[in-house]
């Protein structure tokens, strides 16, 4: 039988039998084979696993709020540059007329936040 | 999160047992392994279920110990010249820590240990994992012709190892 077919053999549900060395030797190696080897990782892997995906989520967020931040700020300052370089004057007398939709506005934009950041920070846990 | 930890929970053990035969400072397996999930979470939505998950998980731990072994500049590339292994490997002294060792499966773990890295994968995800041909294809990016080879060369070797180590037990 050559060294192939003796290999295939092993594999079957019949195994070859007798006290030849080879046969021997690639008994051994096939109980061998599929025995699991040993686990190198901690109990609780998964829930490490998981702490780091929130961290590193959570530092994402802090990165993005950061340059969210610093583009408002950037927008302001250069405004107030714009103004103040071209002299320009600001009517905001509409204001006054519109207030109640204004405030109306401001309410849903800050409702919809609070109500999207509590239902993302359930999903999250 | 939490369905994602079940499917940790559920190829945990195909991902350490991949990383762990492939990479073998121990104290590096928890946090490859760790690694390659945190990639699963950001590619999963990249996954389109052409192949089975646990393939595709087990792809991307192969590629994250086959890149970190590049990085360390660990020697692992193709097997450089196959007759020159085959007889280094079945020729050469064993190491006191496998000679000493008289439980025979965990004398033929340490030689598994000492065989070039595509033999290693392709013994574990045939053997323990008990994944077919194209599975293994589709993880390592062999051919099936090598693949079939490998498997072949690797067990062969160890056979000519284990029956020179049960010739000298005999003698004994």
């Amino acid at each position: 039988m050559s060294e192939e077919e003796l290999q295939k053999q092993f594999e079957t549900t019949t195994p070859p039998q007798g006290t030849d060395p080879d046969v021997a030797a690639y008994r051994k190696i096939f109980a061998a084979l599929g025995k699991e080897p040993k686990l190198t990782i901690s109990s609780d892997f998964a829930g490490a696993v998981v702490k780091r995906i929130v961290t590193k989520k959570k530092r994402e967020a802090r990165r993005d709020f950061f340059w969210l931040t610093f583009g408002v700020v950037f927008l302001l300052v250069g405004l107030i540059v714009t103004a103040v370089v071209a002299g320009l004057r600001f009517e905001l007398g509409f204001l006054k007329e519109m207030s109640g939709i204004l405030i109306f506005s401001a309410a849903m934009i800050l409702g919809f936040n609070w109500l999207e950041k509590k239902t993302l920070a359930k999903k999250m846990s | 999160m939490q369905a994602f930890r079940l499917l940790i929970h559920q190829n945990e053990r195909l991902v350490a047992h991949m990383i762990g035969r492939i990479v073998k400072k121990d104290e590096e397996v928890e946090e490859l392994c760790q690694d390659v999930f945190m990639k699963v979470h950001d590619k999963l939505s990249e996954f389109n279920f052409q192949s089975k998950l646990s393939t595709w998980i087990a792809t991307i731990a192969y590629r994250h110990a086959i890149n970190h072994l590049r990085k360390e500049k660990i020697l692992f590339s193709d097997i450089p010249d196959e007759e020159r292994f085959s007889k280094s490997f079945v020729e050469a002294e064993n190491p006191q820590s496998i000679t000493e060792e008289h439980d025979m499966d965990k004398f033929i773990m340490k030689l598994i240990d000492e065989l070039p890295v595509q033999y290693k994968t392709i013994l574990t995800l045939y053997h323990v994992q008990s994944m077919t041909y194209p599975e293994i294809c589709e993880i390592t990016g062999m051919p099936e012709g090598t693949v079939k080879n490998y498997l072949f060369r690797a067990r062969n070797l160890l056979k000519e190892k284990v029956k020179k180590y049960i010739g000298k037990e005999d003698l004994l």
